[in-house]
């Protein structure tokens, strides 16, 4: 089983689709006016509701580009007055959003040759997503090597909080083997998903642990944006793939 | 004005010559790279093995490093630096390669091991570019000069060689972005906070990616052949016959060969390096081009099959096919040995054989000479390797005597 093909555009289309729905359920539930300190404030807040706005009804990357940086600033301006705001996931997401915005999506409803021409190289802005796939679970790597992590200790009171309260089994021998096992797939995710017939069993691998993480820990947001960058690498790579989308084009471009 | 003789020589009188050279620009490269990750590698290093208290001294020697560090790579632009002026001299163009004597000397200088390709870019000026991919400026002040010259270069049947400079882009930008970012969100405050592993790991992922950067931006070398292409990146090197490619694209300064098992071969060279690129192009464009349209091997070319023997075994069986006494058992023709030899489309294995069956037939310096040709066209390392292998050897000279 390898990944499911995407055409780059279909790619990218998704993962808008997808940064979008999170851009409004993790930031606009959070963000209103009553928080503007300053004129500069409302217009930030205006502006963010403007560019998720296009982002979600149209197809222009600039509305991709807009919206990132509004998040960023938003990250930065209103991150002390709401906590829900400065997460990690907020500046992630700004970030993907600037990189997708350097894939163009235009011309996926009317795939003619003169607004839908073949591309022969990978989309940069997917590329990126790749990228900072790779960089997120290096630093969540650098992260977990501390002797807490490493441990099991940091699990262990993760799960005291989360699932068992004082009730915890006498489990620690498999606490220490859960932080290890973790610390190991994220390191082979970050190097490994760039080879590619290691890729089909590492993606299922990352995609099994972030619905782990979704149902065991309070990081849902976090493991739905994780995954949404799986889709980048569902994109063309190949000379071959590559080939068979110029084909498309030009069958439907008659 | 020298024209072309039998020997291949050519040679001619320059009112200008300047050599390039790299090794020094190389060294101050590889001196700003070392500058510029100098306080960083530093850092990192004590982190990981002793422990890290930020030194007062740290940030002058960083900025001072990093200073150094620009100084270095803006050194390496200099034309001073670039070029070695040879003034007026004689040149001579042939098999042996490069060589100058510059006026008032008699004795010849070799400046190259071969002439890989050239071009005129202002009349009455010639560019020659060697295997090494040093380039040589020829000031002529006649255009009837420089044609003859590039004809003479163009002429030979020889693989086409190139060696790209570095794009460097790559490698700015990594390290630019791996500097910057250890910079703020590391040595500033959290290196100190960070426990030895920790450090350790940052240090390899650090390596590692100076490493990648480093090697997808090291100028590729593309070898053009009449069999093939070679691309060769540091130390890898990979053969691609004209069978395993399916399209070939160029833009300005990116070359890509898609290839038949869905892989993609990708050259991306400077903006200096366009015209080598663009050469190198159509060169391959022609060369896939006359492959295609190749002869096929004959129909008896199997009985040039080494079939798991002996190099001495294989040679006697060459021989009985070439050249037995009785006619009907002649079955290999001289002229069906050179055309497999010459069939840039002929398997490694064939080519080898046609060309020690031709050292047996017919032994003197023509079929050793075609051998060469033969050689010096082929992009595979191997198969010229071989071929010249067969065409040094003593060991032919028994049969030729027979």
């Amino acid at each position: 089983m390898t990944l499911p093909p995407l055409t780059s555009r279909q790619a990218v289309l998704g993962l808008r689709f997808g940064f979008a729905l999170i851009a409004w359920s993790q930031v606009g539930g959070h963000l209103h006016l009553g928080m503007a300190r300053s004129p500069w404030h409302a217009a930030l807040i205006v502006a963010f509701y403007i560019m998720a706005t296009g982002l979600s009804l149209t197809w222009g990357r600039t509305w991709s580009v807009g919206t990132g940086i509004a998040l960023a600033l938003v990250y930065h301006v209103f991150g002390d007055h709401d906590g829900a705001l400065q997460r990690h996931q907020v500046w992630l997401l700004a970030s993907s959003l600037v990189w997708l915005g350097l894939s163009p999506v235009e011309g996926w409803r009317s795939p003619t040759a003169a607004s839908w021409p073949p591309r022969r190289e990978t989309d940069p802005g997917l590329r990126l997503l790749r990228v900072q796939l790779s960089v997120l679970y290096a630093f969540g790597v650098l992260h977990k090597l501390t002797p807490a992590f490493l441990s099991g200790d940091r699990l262990e009171a993760i799960a005291v909080e989360q699932w068992f309260g004082s009730d915890l089994p006498s489990l620690h021998v498999g606490f220490v083997a859960a932080a290890w096992a973790t610390v190991g797939i994220e390191l082979a995710l970050a190097v490994g998903l760039w080879h590619r017939s290691l890729r089909p069993f590492l993606a299922r691998l990352g995609l099994l642990l972030h619905v782990g993480f979704a149902v065991l820990l309070p990081v849902q947001t976090f493991s739905v944006l994780a995954l949404l960058h799986y889709v980048a690498w569902c994109a063309p790579t190949t000379a071959k793939r590559r080939r068979e989308e110029q084909a498309l084009t030009r069958a439907w471009a008659g | 004005m020298g024209e072309p003789s039998r020997d291949d020589v050519f040679e001619l009188r320059a009112r200008g010559v300047r050599v390039e050279q790299r090794r020094v620009r190389e060294a101050m490269a590889w001196l700003a790279f070392a500058l510029a990750m100098g306080p960083l590698i530093y850092a990192l290093l004590v982190a990981s093995f002793v422990g890290w208290q930020r030194p007062e001294w740290f940030y002058a020697m960083a900025w001072t490093s990093w200073g150094a560090a620009v100084v270095a790579a803006l050194a390496t632009r200099l034309q001073a630096l670039r070029y070695v002026d040879w003034g007026a001299c004689d040149v001579r163009v042939s098999e042996a390669g490069l060589a100058l004597r510059p006026n008032g000397r008699d004795e010849w200088t070799d400046v190259g091991r071969s002439v890989a390709w050239a071009e005129s870019r202002l009349p009455g000026t010639a560019h020659l570019h060697l295997d090494d991919g040093r380039e040589v400026e020829l000031s002529l002040h006649e255009p009837r000069k420089t044609n003859a010259l590039l004809a003479a270069v163009h002429a030979r049947p020889r693989r086409l060689v190139t060696r790209f400079r570095a794009t460097g882009r790559g490698a700015r930008l990594g390290i630019t972005a791996v500097s910057l970012h250890v910079l703020i969100s590391q040595l500033v405050g959290k290196l100190s906070v960070m426990t030895h592993l920790q450090a350790l790991f940052t240090l390899s992922s650090c390596l590692g990616v100076i490493a990648i950067v480093r090697w997808r931006s090291l100028p590729p070398r593309l070898d053009v052949g009449n069999d093939g292409i070679k691309i060769r990146r540091h130390r890898v090197r990979r053969f691609i016959s004209f069978d395993a490619i399916e399209e070939v694209h160029f833009d300005k300064t990116v070359l890509t060969v898609d290839l038949k098992d869905d892989t993609v071969e990708r050259i991306e060279v400077s903006q200096e390096n366009a015209a080598e690129l663009r050469a190198a192009y159509h060169r391959l464009v022609d060369a896939k081009k006359t492959y295609a349209h190749a002869m096929g091997e004959p129909a008896r070319v199997a009985l040039l099959d080494r079939g798991g023997r002996s190099m001495a075994d294989w040679r006697d069986a060459l021989a009985k096919h070439v050249v037995g006494g009785d006619f009907r058992r002649s079955s290999l023709s001289v002229d069906d040995v050179e055309a497999i030899l010459a069939a840039p489309n002929a398997s490694a294995e064939h080519r080898i054989g046609a060309a020690m069956a031709m050292r047996i037939a017919d032994d003197d310096d023509d079929a050793v000479r075609r051998i060469r040709i033969a050689a010096e066209s082929s992009a595979d390392d191997d198969l010229r390797e071989a071929l010249l292998e067969v065409a040094a050897s003593e060991a032919y000279d028994q049969h030729a005597a027979r």
